[in-house]
């Protein structure tokens, strides 16, 4: 199984952020997305 | 938690742009210190183009999309039924309702093709219950409850799960925005049965927990994370 692939939407702040913190001590490759 | 600063107050829309590219890319270098490998980048969730070319550009970058979290919402313009507008009903339910719905539409498109994934959506106590001076907002996450039911069912049969999580009051700039000042959080906090507002970090254990293949049997649910609240 390779590595996780995790995509967040709303990753700078709040909740969102949190997420991207939690996905990524776990070792995923991430996509974050913040506003345009 | 520290929010980061640039996220609010007057500017253009290029300086706008410039200071989420900024908190965007130091997040992400932030991030690559637990050893992954993190991409950013800037998306409007209202714009299909922007929203396609995000997913497009994740699948390109990484060769799949395992799991989705959408969480890109706004508390919008909170206030009386009666001084709604069809403004404040579009700059809420633009991002939370139409974002969602773009976020779903695109990473299942990869996930049904692959025939896996985990995408979860984030709702809110008022998802299914209703609250004063609120109405639009408790609208548009009734409706992201409603999109996440049924687009779980539309999806089960490629193995790909949907789910939602419903926070409670969490500490976070949108509840500090949302009650307007302390003696207004401290009430609506006190609404809270495990007496105190959520930590973010409690929110995302359980959206870890929706994506990851420990919640493998569990798709079309909305989890309440809110210290009793919808108890």
């Amino acid at each position: 199984m390779s590595t996780p692939v995790v995509l967040i939407t709303g990753a700078l702040t709040g909740i969102g952020r949190a997420a991207a913190f939690a996905v990524a001590r776990e070792g995923n490759r991430v996509v974050v997305s913040g506003p345009s | 938690m520290q929010l980061p600063l640039p996220l609010r107050g007057r500017g253009t829309a290029s300086s706008f742009r410039a200071r989420h590219e900024d908190v965007g890319q130091a997040l992400a270098a932030e991030l690559r210190g637990f050893g992954g490998k993190v991409e950013f980048i800037r998306t409007d969730v209202r714009r299909e183009d922007d929203v396609r070319s995000l997913v497009d550009q994740t699948v390109a970058r990484f060769g799949r999309l395992d799991a989705a979290v959408n969480s890109a919402g706004t508390e919008g313009k909170p206030g009386p039924v009666t001084e709604q507008t069809a403004e404040s009903y579009a700059a809420t339910f633009d991002t939370n309702v139409l974002g969602t719905l773009l976020s779903m539409k695109h990473e299942l498109r990869v996930m049904q093709a692959q025939r896996s994934g985990s995408s979860v959506n984030v709702s809110s106590t008022y998802g299914h219950a209703g609250t004063s001076n609120a109405s639009v907002y408790a609208a548009s996450k009734h409706a992201v409850e409603g999109l996440t039911t049924s687009a779980a069912l539309e999806v089960a049969g490629s193995g790909v799960r949907v789910n939602a999580v419903a926070p409670g009051p969490t500490e976070t700039g949108m509840l500090n925005r949302f009650t307007g000042n302390a003696e207004r959080k401290a009430g609506l906090v006190s609404t809270v049965p495990l007496g105190r507002a959520g930590e973010p970090d409690e929110i995302a254990n359980a959206i870890v927990f929706l994506c990851s293949d420990q919640a493998s049997f569990i798709s079309g649910h909305v989890l309440s994370v809110d210290g009793g609240k919808s108890a």
